[in-house]
């Protein structure tokens, strides 16, 4: 579109150094995780697995691992529901102020965390909530819910209603055709929003921090105070696993389904 | 007996049903009977409510008022899913998950058919749509017509008590649709099913039918076999729509079989209800009612003939239209030759016509209306 | 679809009901908090907010911070979607990968990155003082930038590459086939047809910066760089004070509502300019 040698090699001199921008954390991240040196050095001067070894054998990375894995499981399940009824209902059912209504099931993106999160802390505590997992993965099942109802909406617009009436005509309950018609077809938008929602929990700070206790630090908690204490070689270990971790997921969601595309704000 | 008797051959029967979308009208008053193995076709122009009917009959809406009694049962209460229906889509609303066997298979296996049945019965319909080779493959990897039939056979499996069509044919292009309107006329002979097919195709409609309803905004404007409403429409607007083309105002009925039109006496085939001698009214024409003597040779030329000037002709499917106008009366016409004149009658010809009364109704003027 | 419709609407009433419990329900009880002073039902910790330096300093830094952010963020985003969009279709998966992927990478993981990039013994860091004489990165306002554009420039390119993919492709060749220069076809065509993705992108960037929350007490090296969100959860957390701190995240609430309602505006006056065209 824009034309001009000079004009295309600015553009990508700019974009290559967008591109290092947006990849920097994570370049220099991965190097220092596989290096061995005590100090802080970089580029590192050696290879090593020493620090993740570390990192294994370390109780409260670990216990912290197990926490977030669990709760970013549990959340996920429910926020995956809560995703399903509301795309479902906000596209297929019948409600006043629709606009309205996907604006409220998507609200736990907009509202500020701090916000949600005093409140959830306002809520649990006079119940002793605060500090329990079962408090965290409420809290979670509802910020992260956004993300697959969001993906669920956009496929579901794009779903043609007349199968489900074709499959009712032809005999199929409505619970039947739900399951056997929209369900099968719903289930890459679901299975992509379930895994970035559990991206999101499981790195999820702000409403956590209101909640948890010493009993219950999940890994960003524990990154933080990892980082604010003392910079502990463990955290390069512990980031560099999430960093793999992530982009293993994600660049699985985006080669077989395009997960893109539902991503639009 | 005899009474009972007749009771078991009505396959559906629908009374004064009504629908409103907001406030406005959409099916006003609708009812008719249908006898087991007939084809009915809903015919109407694009939002009188041919879609909203078979809806209602499927279940699919909720009628405000009025009944349908199925099989001698009133199905109002009964939900969709239990009413035993076919029904076959414009957009074919094929599973784009489930390969075509498993397509056909759907209604079978929600009603917990035994596996060994369901095989027969998906086998017999696919082998009868002539596409049991492809049973193994996925909607997308068709084409038009043969998603469409997996349609049908999907439809057709359940052996339902009634079938319906949706505008099955309008997605289709023009030699497809040939294909497959035969393709179900010959299934309806062989399976004898009991059918309503929606269209707005008159074409399609005389083609495939034993029953027309004639539908405009919600109202039924005619219900009968197409040879009586080809021959005996019943209003302007049937007439309309089936192609009685040449609409003259301001003629005058003169007695049983004449009507004119300023100096023109027109015979007349048929005329509408309330028509008394001196009533004003319309004459309505089909094209091939207008006989040109100088090239249907079978005509006997008379003093009867009206004098005429071609204004132009075109070819269409093997047929000659003509635009004409009256010699004596300055009013414009267009007739069909039923063959190829070749070379075309030419602009500025001098022509003779004959009218076929059979082609003609008489329409008197609603006074009130005017 | 009577029955079907019913399922669905169904379905709907449940999710209402778990989000007003774990939503609303609390949003409301921040806000019934904050009016309550031992006992006392009043507006004193807004007025305190809205005249107490304090908290208007911290108000105006985060507002500052939000805005200078999602401005950024706006114009890299844009390029970086343009950049995306004009790639050949086959080829832009793997761009959209990296945007995707640093959008669910952990925010924490990521900081900490920018914590050893922008840190003492950062070789970059060095590279750039002995080019530009000392600089301090880390611990200031800037490092909060950086930061929160790293977090926030993903949501924006992503929203911005979906409204400029949507442009017809045969409209810019009309422009061209017109004889308009490549530049002024971008400025009449494009860039007017791309304002809504701008817009949304504008409105996601500036919530998610107005409330950040872990920027600032990762790169901003203590209270002195605290905003809102933090100094809410210190009033909360620290000095123990639920009304005042309740008060505070409330008005962070109403200050993105406020903006995103302005940005929904524009965004729904743009969407009828085109049609005056015509
Ligand atoms: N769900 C609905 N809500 C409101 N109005 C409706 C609804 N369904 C149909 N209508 C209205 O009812 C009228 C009849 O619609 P219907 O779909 O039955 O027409 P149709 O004869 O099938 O037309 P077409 O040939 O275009 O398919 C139309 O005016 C339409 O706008
Ligand atoms: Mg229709």
């Amino acid at each position: 579109m824009l034309q001009g040698k000079w004009t295309n090699g600015i553009i990508y001199f700019l974009v290559f150094l967008l591109i290092l921008f947006i990849l920097s954390p994570l370049i220099v991240i991965l190097p220092i995780s596989f290096s061995n040196s005590d100090m802080f050095q970089f580029p590192p001067d050696s290879f090593s697995l020493e620090r993740y070894q570390t990192l294994f054998q370390d109780e409260q990375a670990l216990s912290s691992i197990w926490l977030s894995l669990y709760i970013g499981l549990v959340s996920t399940v429910l926020a995956t529901l809560l995703g399903l009824l509301a795309g479902l209902g906000v596209v297929r059912g019948r409600f006043p102020f629709r606009s309205l209504l996907e604006s409220f099931f998507l609200g736990p993106l907009i509202v500020p965390l701090v916000t949600t999160g005093i409140g959830l802390l306002i809520f649990f505590a006079p119940l002793g909530m605060t500090g329990s997992s079962i408090g965290i993965i409420l809290a979670h099942s509802v910020i992260i819910s956004p993300y697959i109802t969001r993906i669920l909406i956009a496929s579901l617009r794009q779903f043609n209603v007349s199968q489900e009436e074709a499959a009712i005509v032809h005999g199929a309950t409505p619970w039947y055709a739900f399951r056997t018609i929209v369900i099968p077809q719903l289930l890459p938008a679901i299975l992509s929003g379930a895994i970035l929602a559990f991206l999101v929990s499981i790195d999820e700070y702000t409403v956590t921090v209101f909640l948890a206790n010493a009993d219950t630090i999940t890994i960003p908690i524990r990154i933080y105070q990892f980082v604010s204490m003392d910079i502990n070689p463990v955290v390069t270990a512990l980031a560099g696993l999430i960093v793999i971790c992530s982009f293993g997921l994600i660049a699985l969601l985006e080669w077989k389904w395009k997960i893109h595309r539902y991503l639009e704000m | 007996m005899a009474r009972s008797n007749s009771k078991i051959e009505i396959a559906i029967s629908l009374d004064s049903i009504v629908k409103e979308y907001q406030g406005e009208r959409v099916i006003d008053q609708v009812g008719f009977q249908l006898q087991e193995g007939e084809f009915l076709s809903l015919l109407g122009p694009s939002g009188s409510g041919k879609t909203t009917i078979l809806r209602i009959v499927a279940g699919l809406v909720k009628p405000d008022s009025g009944s349908i009694i199925l099989k001698g049962k009133n199905i109002e209460h009964i939900p969709p899913h239990l009413r035993n229906m076919g029904m076959v889509f414009q957009q074919y609303a094929l599973f784009p998950h489930l390969t075509v066997y498993e397509n056909v298979a759907y209604g079978l296996k929600a009603r917990r058919l035994e596996k060994k049945v369901m095989k027969e019965r998906v086998s017999k319909y696919l082998e009868l749509v002539d596409l049991l080779p492809f049973a193994k493959r996925k909607p997308k990897e068709l084409s038009g017509g043969q998603q469409q039939r997996v349609s049908l056979a999907r439809a057709l499996a359940t052996e339902p008590i009634l079938l319906l069509f949706d505008e099955p044919l309008s997605n289709l292009d023009a030699r497809l649709k040939e294909q497959m309107l035969h393709e179900i006329h010959t299934l309806h002979r062989t399976l004898g099913f009991t059918a309503i097919y929606v269209t707005h195709d008159q074409n399609e409609a005389l083609y495939l039918s034993d029953k027309i309803a004639v539908l405009n905004h919600g109202k039924i404007e005619q219900f009968a076999s197409p040879e009586k409403i080809l021959q005996h429409p019943k209003t302007p607007f049937v007439a309309d729509f089936f192609g009685y083309v040449n609409r003259l105002e301001d003629a005058i009925l003169q007695d049983n079989n004449t009507a004119t039109v300023g100096q023109i006496n027109v015979p007349i085939g048929h005329q509408g209800i309330n028509s008394l001698a001196g009533k004003k009214g319309q004459l309505f024409i089909r094209p091939n009612a207008i006989q040109v003597a100088e090239y249907q040779q079978t005509l006997v030329k008379d003093k009867g003939n009206l004098p005429a000037v071609v204004l132009d002709a075109r070819y269409r499917g093997g047929e000659t239209e003509v635009q004409i106008q009256l010699v004596n009366e300055a009013v414009n016409l267009t007739a069909v030759i039923p063959k190829m004149i070749v070379p075309s009658p030419k602009q500025g010809e001098q022509i003779s016509i004959v009218f076929d009364s059979s082609g003609i109704c008489f329409f008197p003027g609603d006074d009130s209306d005017e | 679809m009577n029955r079907m419709t019913r399922l669905y609407t169904g379905m709907g009433f449940i999710a209402i009901l778990y989000l007003f419990c774990f939503f609303l329900y609390p949003l409301l009880k921040v806000f019934y908090t904050s009016l309550w002073i031992n006992d006392q039902f009043t507006f004193d910790n807004y007025i305190k907010i809205l005249t107490t330096s304090i908290y208007t300093q911290v108000l105006m830094k985060t507002l500052s911070v939000a805005v200078i952010s999602t401005v950024i963020a706006l114009g890299l985003g844009y390029l970086m979607a343009y950049f995306i969009v004009t790639r050949r279709p086959e080829r832009q998966g793997i761009w959209l990968l990296i945007v995707v992927s640093s959008m669910f990478m952990s925010l924490t993981v990521r900081l900490y990155g920018w914590l050893i990039i922008l840190g003492e013994n950062s070789p970059i860091l060095k590279a750039l003082t002995s080019l530009f004489g000392k600089i301090q990165l880390l611990f200031s306002e800037k490092a909060i930038v950086v930061g929160i554009v790293h977090f926030i420039l993903p949501f924006v390119t992503l929203t911005i590459y979906t409204s400029l993919k949507k442009i017809e492709p045969s409209l810019l060749e009309a422009s061209n086939m017109l004889g308009a220069s490549p530049l002024r076809t971008f400025w009449r065509i494009t860039f007017p047809l791309s304002l809504p993705g701008i817009y949304a992108g504008g409105s996601i960037a500036f919530a998610l910066s107005a409330s950040t929350f872990l920027v600032p007490i990762m790169l901003g090296g203590g209270p002195k760089n605290y905003l809102i969100a933090n100094i809410a959860y210190d009033l909360i957390v620290t000095v123990g004070n639920l009304d005042m701190g309740a008060a505070l995240s409330f008005v962070l609430f109403v200050m993105v509502i406020l903006i995103l309602s302005i940005f929904n505006l524009l965004e729904r006056r743009g969407q009828h300019a085109p049609r005056k065209m015509d």
